[in-house]
């Protein structure tokens, strides 16, 4: 029967399946069905250690009234805005300039691009002991300005500290996304244009921007997607410190998860943020009006 | 097409005989840790070995399987997967604040006397120090044995002190409002902020991040929880000034730099901090080794002039439990009798077992300021045991870390974390 099936609907594409059957397999297994669960855990109240004890919709209704929760996505969309606006245009404007003759081109794309290659955890311990009380940064502002800052422990600046580290480790690896994307544009159009008589100013905003929408629709999403996941970051700089002023969403639902062993509210959680990256996603796709996908 | 019928019926056959324990091996018994397997030197993973190579030898077909995680944190979460997945190991060493969480959910299996080598429970208790099985217990019954029991001493730098005119044998402070005092000849400055912290209190670590306010607190006969863990008292009279002394360090005093989130031992042998409350016993190898130039000396744990009760630093310890789920709880609580039957080589690094006896020996009564460290070790208050400890405790640190970095006002600081308390106490 179940042959049957496949004869009928997928009759050229049959093989084709055997073939990604593999990563569809580990695809379910490891990411669709520990989804599943995360679900079915969300209407629990679970700590790990005794039976999940069954609870509806309890944690759905917290989601509304919970101040940590509330501390925790003002932390995840000031870090989320903060290393993806800045980005999409940096990474922009560093690819535009890399998209033409320059001297040492190589060498400059290759000291852009190094902290890509770098770890999470790597990157951290770097910019720990550059945001050290005593370190770089505060000797710098110190003779030049004659002030120094609490750069990870101060509760206004701490977010920013981290958002910086983002951009840096960052920023490599989108401004190769729109290199990609531009050097796939034709350059007849462009030549065409500039004899036109059209400025550069123009012909970036009537030529490159509207054929670089793929590419700007796909830096967008994915560096939306990771910026809510981020977590290491938070976790080695400042365990979402000072306060919770860094705490951000994927951090609670760990804390909440392993430390506090309320994985029902943890799982919880995990779907809001999974709601959250859903609607964006979709919502910037329909902006740009794209069909790239 | 025969032959490569055979080869995969062959391979396959192999694959199954690889997951079958050998005749020899038939009991494997897992014991889990904290601690890098790969540092070199005597260290408690070195011991533990040669203990579990004694065990083996005397209990021929019983294979002992050590998995160890970096560090207590990660180990809880190890074992709390593990329970999860129904893996559970046999034996833990774990920390007497991890412990409250194992033993309120029942995955705990009492201590087994006869197996540990003691007539009757009676014995048992008998044999270890007055209190140190209190960290172990729930609900009247004994469900670990003390591995190490510690607490924090009060570490000074004595060139420091010299270089200020103070002397170190006699002028350190005994008061906090001496460590104030003191603390402000020892300060230095640089680039317009403390390069020298006159006293750094540990305000880092998670749960340990306000063991020191703690200690305060217990000092004038308050507690962080009622005793039925209903109720926190964190803005009782006692927490709000044990807070306010130490934001008076940092805003007051100017001794304390909270910004800097180093571990203060480091700070201590880097010449960053003349007087830290951080390290126990354990603390002295790692100074002689890491930091041999510098000239430190341990003092009495400081105290309130007024203080209601005589008591120095929070105690706290790592002791070895079984699991419910184990099925051999015997023999993992006789792996335990010998995992812990090296307390003369455990002095060494600085590990105090809390067994009564060994304090007589030699090896004991020469270790560097044996006689402090027993004598606040039976004055200690265990750190708070709670099932929800982590999240009591990263309240605590919310209030602290908003006084200390922002200026933050104790008691509306402590009445909101009291609020917050009592809502998780109440779940």
């Amino acid at each position: 029967m179940i042959a049957t099936f496949f004869k009928k609907h997928f009759k050229r594409d049959y093989v084709g399946l055997l073939f990604v059957l593999p990563g569809l397999i580990f695809f379910c297994v490891f990411r669709f069905w520990p989804m599943i669960q995360a679900l079915y855990v969300s209407l629990h109240e679970w700590n790990l250690l005794t039976a999940p004890k069954f609870i509806g919709l309890q944690n759905y209704a917290q989601l509304f009234s919970n101040t940590d929760l509330k501390e925790s996505l003002i932390a995840t969309f000031k870090y989320v805005i903060g290393s993806t606006i800045p980005l999409w245009v940096l990474a922009l404007a560093v690819a535009i300039l890399f998209n033409r003759e320059i001297v040492f081109r190589q060498g400059l794309l290759a000291a852009y691009f190094l902290p890509l290659i770098m770890s999470v955890a790597i990157v951290a311990v770097i910019f720990k002991l550059l945001y050290h009380p005593q370190g770089l940064l505060n000797v710098f502002l110190w003779y030049r300005f004659g002030f120094t800052l609490n750069w990870l422990t101060d509760k206004t600046i701490a977010p920013l500290a981290l958002i910086i580290m983002a951009l840096w480790k960052n920023l490599g690896y989108y401004t190769l996304l729109y290199l990609a994307g531009l050097e796939g544009i034709p350059i007849e159009l462009i030549e065409a244009a500039k004899i036109d008589g059209a400025s550069p100013w123009r012909t970036f905003v009537s030529i490159t921007l509207p054929l670089l929408r793929p590419t700007v629709v796909l830096v967008m999403v994915m560096s939306l997607i990771s910026s809510f996941q981020a977590f290491t970051e938070q976790y080695i700089m400042t365990e979402g410190g000072p306060g919770n002023a860094t705490r951000v969403l994927t951090l609670l639902i760990y804390q909440n998860a392993f430390q506090y062993l309320r994985m029902g509210w943890a799982s919880t959680m995990a779907i809001l943020l999974f709601v959250i990256i859903l609607l964006l996603t979709v919502i910037q796709m329909r902006l740009l009006k794209t069909d790239i996908y | 097409m025969k032959r490569m019928r055979f080869t995969i019926l062959c391979v396959i056959a192999l694959m199954v005989l690889a997951t079958l324990p050998t005749a020899a091996n038939d009991i494997v018994l897992q014991y889990w840790r904290h601690g890098d397997p790969n540092v070199e030197g005597v260290n408690q993973i070195s011991l533990d070995l040669d203990a579990i190579k004694r065990f083996e030898a005397d209990h021929p077909g019983v294979k002992v399987e050590l998995v160890t995680a970096p560090d207590s944190p990660k180990l809880m979460e190890k074992v709390l997967t593990a329970v999860v997945g129904g893996m559970a190991p046999d034996v833990v060493n774990i920390t007497s604040s991890d412990f409250i969480t194992l033993a309120d959910s029942g995955v705990l299996s009492p201590v087994d006397p006869f197996a540990l080598g003691y007539g009757s429970m009676g014995d048992l208790k008998e044999a270890f120090l007055p209190g140190s099985l209190d960290g172990y217990s729930y609900h009247g019954k004994v469900y670990g044995i003390p591995f190490e029991l510690s607490a924090y001493g009060f570490w000074i730098n004595r060139d420091h002190f010299r270089e200020a005119g103070i002397d170190p044998e006699t002028n350190y402070p005994k008061t906090w409002s001496e460590v104030a005092a003191v603390g402000q000849k020892l300060t230095r400055q640089q680039i317009g902020r403390i390069s020298r912290q006159g006293y750094c209190p540990l305000t880092m670590y998670g749960i340990w991040g306000t063991v020191g306010w703690q200690a305060m607190i217990n000092q004038m006969g308050s507690s962080i929880l009622s005793e039925d863990q209903t109720e926190s008292y964190i803005n009782s009279p006692a927490a709000v000034r044990g807070l306010q002394m130490r934001k008076d360090f940092v805003y007051k005093y100017k001794i304390s730099d909270p910004a800097v989130k180093i571990d203060p031992l480091e700070l201590f042998g880097t010449d960053q901090a003349s007087m830290i409350d951080y390290g126990g016993s354990w603390a002295i190898p790692i100074l002689d080794r890491d930091y041999p130039d510098v000239d430190y000396t341990l003092v009495p744990y400081p105290r309130w002039a007024d203080a209601k009760v005589d008591t120095g630093a929070i105690t706290y310890g790592y002791g070895k439990v079984v699991f419910t789920s184990s099925k051999h709880k015997e023999l993992s609580w006789e792996l335990v009798k010998y995992l812990h039957s090296q307390p003369q080589e455990l002095i060494k690094l600085g590990i105090f077992q809390p067994v009564k006896g060994w304090f007589d020996t030699p090896e004991a009564q020469s270790f560097p300021y044996f006689d402090y460290w027993m004598q606040e070790l039976g004055k200690g208050t265990y750190h708070i045991q709670s099932a929800r400890i982590n999240e009591i405790s990263n309240i605590m640190m919310k209030a602290q870390d908003e006084v200390l970095l922002n200026n933050g006002d104790v008691q509306a600081e402590l009445d909101k974390a009291k609020a917050e308390m009592d809502k998780v106490l109440s779940r």
